[in-house]
């Protein structure tokens, strides 16, 4: 997965989701069983926004190292 | 409906009790980040304890009540857009930690750039706006309390918890707390779904027609400015939500970035209790017509509705989420004192002092609450005004290499400053949030600097080949 790609899986689709969709959105005087279509799509944007970040985790950020660094907190560096 | 809260929270003791790790004296850093060895579980844990307080069980549905539907936008947009953002940044600041050694947010900051100043102003700001969320918690706690119908006093009853949350630290630090959080986490899910079922199922019965009605036009009326503060408030606290001390804190405790990661990706979903809240604060406006106080609006419902045993397990639910919250703000606000504030304590000194600064903590949030009745949600705005301050600080450790110390302490006290006094004196500003015009000012001054006088270069934290 290009790095542009993660970016856009894993930052710009959540944000777009929410901002400005879920406003918007409640400018629509369509409600389902009672309740406002914007707000069941806020509440389908908790899902997705794992679903992005898991597409992240499992086509890319798995693959990297996995740095194993020990501090020193007293001296404040790495030990 | 006493024996199930007073039996909830002795188990949280006994958990706490747990924590502990026979024969080995714990050191500083493990008594405030668990020396960094937290499973990406744990780490889970920790964080969704801390991250849903008193204020998500109390001030949400009540805040649905008060003002509809701007503010769940908000209030839910702000915190799935923070873990979406926590999932990029959070492992860079493990890793910007452990390359300092760092136990608390000043230790990055001041240590990344060498800077004792940086350290002390930093310390001083997060101390300054962290000092109200303690007291917002037992605002929340006092509400709890009183529906639980005893004829205790009700400072009586705060003490008696503040004395349960020092417990829990004094047991074993961030280890008890985050154990404690798994209870709590557990029992708010359950608790939020067994009102919200209670809530469907009896939703024919004593529903009042007029109250459906006017309570559909309430939630129903979005308004620019109502969007606008609701859009800015989510950049704003987003961006700054892995900013607070506390945050900072349990990020140091996970053992890997991806532990991180992996925590990170199934935050969102714990999230799902609020379509049931959203129920529950529904259910409020079509079924009452008066109530004292919105904040009170759940553990009305839940004691409407639930037979006593269950209102009990609900209110203890409610309670544990302040009291995982206030030990997080204790275990980050110690250090913030005995590390940061006062030069020189030896790793034993600067444990055995905290918790003398925890116990000064707690008491004034106790006497806070007991004096204010600031709605709990205009002290969550604050609190976010304080904390988002720290970020362009945070961008410079994690990506900029000449960055200054002087213009991160300049940007910070200009950010705090003109956020409070727009707020403070309600500066029309169309509804945007003030906090984002006082983050914008201190990015303007911090770049600025950058551009005309950058200072000496530093490695920043991120890895040279994060996306290789």
């Amino acid at each position: 997965m290009s790095p542009f790609a993660r970016y856009t899986i894993g930052i710009a689709v959540p944000f777009l989701s929410v901002i400005p969709t879920v406003p918007l959105l409640y400018r629509l005087p369509v409600t389902l069983f009672g309740v406002p279509l914007g707000l069941l799509w806020l509440f389908a944007c908790i899902p997705l926004a794992s679903l992005c970040l898991a597409i992240c985790w499992f086509r890319h950020d798995r693959y990297l190292p996995d740095e194993k660094i020990e501090s020193d907190y007293d001296q404040g560096r790495p030990r | 409906m006493i024996a199930t809260f007073a039996a909830i929270f002795v188990l949280s003791l006994a958990l706490a009790l747990s924590s502990r790790r026979a024969g080995v004296k714990q050191r500083a850093e493990d008594f405030f980040i668990a020396s960094g060895q937290f499973s990406a579980v744990l780490f889970f844990f920790l964080a969704v304890g801390e991250t849903y307080s008193i204020t998500s069980v109390l001030g949400y549905p009540g805040g649905i009540y008060a003002n509809g539907l701007s503010f769940v936008t908000w209030f839910l947009g702000y915190i799935v857009l923070a873990f979406v953002l926590g999932y990029f940044l959070n492992p860079l600041i493990w890793r910007a930690g452990r390359l300092r050694g760092a136990v608390t947010l000043p230790d990055l900051l001041g240590r990344h750039f060498d800077s004792r100043a940086l350290e002390v102003v930093v310390a001083l700001a997060a101390l300054l706006f962290l000092v109200p969320l303690g007291m917002q918690q037992f605002l929340g706690l006092e509400i709890v309390l009183k529906a639980l119908g005893t004829a205790v006093s009700p400072l009586l009853l705060a003490s008696i918890v503040g004395a349960f949350a020092f417990a829990y630290i004094a047991i074993s630090g961030i280890r008890a707390s985050a154990y404690v959080a798994i209870l709590k986490d557990i029992l708010l899910i359950l608790a939020i779904l067994v009102t919200a079922i209670a809530a469907i199922r009896q939703w024919s019965e004593g529903a009042d027609p007029v109250l459906a009605s006017a309570a559909a036009k309430r939630v129903m009326q979005p308004s620019l400015k109502g969007d606008v503060f609701a859009v800015t408030t989510i950049l704003l606290q987003s961006a700054g939500f892995s900013m607070a001390p506390q945050i900072c804190a349990s990020i140091f405790t996970a053992r890997s970035a991806s532990a991180v990661r992996r925590a990170q990706i199934t935050m969102p979903l714990y999230m799902l209790m609020f379509p049931f809240l959203t129920m529950v604060a529904y259910y409020g406006l079509n079924h009452i017509s008066h109530i004292d106080t919105a904040n009170a609006l759940f553990p009305l419902v839940a004691s409407m509705l639930l037979p006593p045993p269950l209102t009990g397990g609900v209110l203890a639910a409610a309670a544990l989420s302040a009291l995982v919250v206030l030990t997080g703000i204790c275990l980050a606000i110690g250090p913030l004192v005995t590390r940061n504030l006062v030069p020189g304590l030896g790793n034993n000194q600067q444990r055995q002092w905290s918790k003398l600064v925890m116990v000064l903590y707690l008491i004034l949030s106790i006497a806070g609450a007991a004096t204010s009745s600031q709605l709990m949600v205009t002290i969550n705005n604050l609190y976010y005004f304080g904390m988002t301050q720290f970020l362009p600080g945070m961008l410079g450790v994690l990506f900029l290499d000449r960055m200054r110390p002087g213009a991160i302490i300049a940007g910070i006290v200009a950010g705090d400053a003109i956020a409070f006094l727009l707020f403070q004196f309600a500066v029309p500003l169309g509804g945007i949030n003030p906090g984002l015009i006082g983050l914008a000012v201190n990015l303007a001054i911090v770049l600025a600097t950058l551009r005309l006088a950058p200072g000496q270069a530093r490695i920043a934290a991120r890895p040279v080949r994060q996306n290789a």
